[in-house]
């Protein structure tokens, strides 16, 4: 079934497509992908702000502050970013690092909407408008959404604005990315919600449509088909814990294991193959981690409920959330393709979340 | 998606326990909401606060066999230590949840920084015998390696010779995705050589040493991406138009 489906997608056939906010398609192989920034949430510039007065009061408010992460007495130690966008301040190695520092921040989401909303604005069609005055407009100009808060009119500068040691993020587009955390209420040190985009699709005449997609069942063919259609995906990934019970038959069930990421989704490749050996259609998902900018490479193999046997063994797998198949993260030292390879207590990532935007 | 399934969601990928962002999150009155300010009362998961050794790490990820293969890859010199170290925490070291991990990770990233030369030539000798089913860390160093400060020749060269190098298209596991390598030297070559000819001499030099041309079709579709003009021209001359 899946070869049939990247058969479907198939290299020969893809060509510019007639309908609006197209990505842009190669016509040397099958690839599709937007223009879109990669921007990196560890920029230091991001620990040269801090944030309004609202996450001010929230670390006095009883609660735990950003964790020190300086090499001294937990609490005697001066931070001057732990209340900035970077709480840990600029990753090591980047100017105004403290020496022996780790980093944090929970802003991938907003970064890596950020990114989507970016590859949208620049594959719409020409007679697509941003809404003057609109919150899209404003993001795009880099505007600071409003008084107190914003880049402009926050706290700081700390330290001037240094160069991109990894991507090429500018002022506006650091701005762009605290924009979209501030307005979703995403904190550096705690995260927030990562479905802006979806929401946004009144800010486009036409207007666009968001859409928080599938948690069950997203595959190769899910994320191509959007992006073919001109639609941007941010995803999350979230961690779980396999169980492996039973003596034979063995039952494989999974836990929620705290953490997840958000990442932004820049397109597609695929290979077709000919002649023997090689008669077929690879696919590849090209993917911006909003960690340090980089683009990650992945074909997504699914695990669906069911039970499963070999060689006279069997093995049931009963997925959480009443999910009937979920993508897999992949990963070299522990990869996990089939119900074969899970571990008792192994930590499996799933690509368990899919936001969209598509902007004619 | 249920509501309060997306708010469970929501806290999941804060990395926190989902009690008290739940209480949080109660106050909104839907996800979609444009709040004007942030969200109050979320935490950082106190057990995330610990720092775990690089060897607690390993056992903790199941990754000891990786951080051999690593080390048998890499020099065992500072920089090509610091590289391995590098690829066995990939791409654990890349989640803002894993504090310990991305902590580590980024103190090696900075000491490639401190030798970029050193760096870059003990990741060529690294490279060599860096196991095939490595590819995912292979193409984050590639990365990494564009990120040095060497002089331009030397990593033109470097990524160059990536982009030609042989790799397996894996008809049997289409999960293995080490022919994207070469692809994705091309997009680090775009981001460091911005001049049309030179980026396209160098484009040029790779694609007539590489031996797979289905390989080479990828490689030129990253060039596609950025110069379509230039890229189409260079895959007509050398015969490597859609097939």
């Amino acid at each position: 079934m899946r070869r049939a489906v990247l058969l479907l997608c198939g290299i020969g056939g893809i060509a510019m497509a007639a309908y609006a906010g197209a990505p842009i398609c190669s016509k040397i192989v099958g690839s599709c992908w937007f223009q879109m920034p990669s921007y990196d949430q560890t920029n230091p510039n991001f620990a040269a702000y801090l944030t309004p007065s609202t996450f001010v009061n929230e670390t006095n408010n009883g609660n735990t502050l950003v964790p020190n992460a300086f090499s001294c007495a937990a609490g005697n130690c001066p931070n001057p970013f732990d209340m900035s966008w970077l709480p840990y301040g600029p990753i090591p190695g980047d100017p105004y690092a403290v020496s022996g520092s780790g980093w944090f921040t929970a802003i991938c989401c907003p970064t890596a909407e950020s990114m989507a909303l970016m590859g949208a604005i620049a594959s719409k069609t020409t007679t697509t408008k941003i809404n003057a005055g609109s919150w899209t407009a404003r993001f795009k100009a880099a505007h600071a959404p409003a008084v107190p808060v914003g880049l402009a009119n926050q706290s700081g500068p700390i330290f001037p604005f240094v160069p991109d040691p990894r991507q090429h993020m500018h002022v506006a587009d650091i701005q762009r990315v605290i924009d979209m955390a501030l307005v979703q209420g995403t904190m550096p040190n705690a995260g927030g919600a990562e479905d802006y985009i979806t929401t946004i699709g009144g800010d486009f005449a036409p207007p666009g449509t968001g859409s928080n997609g599938l948690t069950d069942n997203i595959s190769n063919a899910t994320f191509i088909a959007d992006i073919k259609a001109g639609t941007v995906v941010v995803i999350a990934i979230h961690y779980y814990i396999a169980h492996v019970t039973g003596s034979g038959p063995y039952n494989i069930t999974f836990s929620s294991d705290p953490g997840g990421h958000c990442l932004a989704v820049e397109g597609f490749s695929s290979i077709r193959v000919l002649g023997p050996p090689r008669n077929f259609v690879s696919v590849a998902l090209n993917i911006i981690d909003p960690v340090y900018g980089v683009t990650d490479r992945i074909d997504i193999v699914n695990l669906a409920n069911g039970t499963y046997t070999r060689a006279g063994a069997s093995r049931t797998l009963t997925l959480p959330n009443g999910w009937t198949s979920v993508g897999v993260w992949p990963d070299s030292a522990n990869p996990v393709n089939s119900v074969w390879d899970i571990a008792d207590q192994e930590q499996i990532t799933f690509i368990d979340e899919y936001h969209t935007l598509n902007v004619p | 998606m249920t509501r309060r399934n997306q708010l469970l969601r929501v806290a999941k990928t804060l990395g926190l326990s989902l009690l008290p962002i739940l209480l949080v999150c109660a106050v909104r009155t839907s996800a979609q909401d444009k709040p004007t300010v942030p969200q109050r009362g979320a935490v950082i998961d106190s057990a995330r606060r610990t720092t775990e050794t690089y060897s607690e790490i390993l056992a903790k990820r199941r990754l000891t066999q990786k951080d051999g293969d690593m080390q048998e890859a890499f020099p065992r010199t500072p920089m090509g230590t610091a590289l391995a170290r590098i690829a066995t925490l990939y791409p654990y070291g890349v989640r803002q949840d894993n504090v310990p991990e991305a902590r580590l990770m980024s103190q090696d990233l900075a000491v490639l920084h401190t030798a970029p030369v050193q760096a870059l030539a003990d990741l060529r000798i690294g490279f060599r015998t860096l196991l095939e089913k490595y590819w995912a860390e292979r193409q984050f160093l590639i990365q990494i390696a564009g990120r040095l400060a060497v002089p331009r020749e030397t990593i033109v060269d470097f990524l160059t010779a990536e982009m030609s190098r042989p790799v397996k298209v894996s008809a049997g596991d289409a999960a293995d995705l080490a022919y994207l390598s070469p692809a994705a030297a091309a997009d680090v070559l775009m981001a460091v050589v911005p001049e049309p000819d030179q980026r396209d001499a160098a484009f040029r030099r790779a694609l007539k040493a590489q031996p797979d041309g289905d390989v080479g079709r990828l490689v030129l579709s990253r060039y596609e991406a950025v110069d379509a003009l230039h890229a189409r021209s260079l895959a007509a001359q050398l015969d490597l138009l859609q097939r």
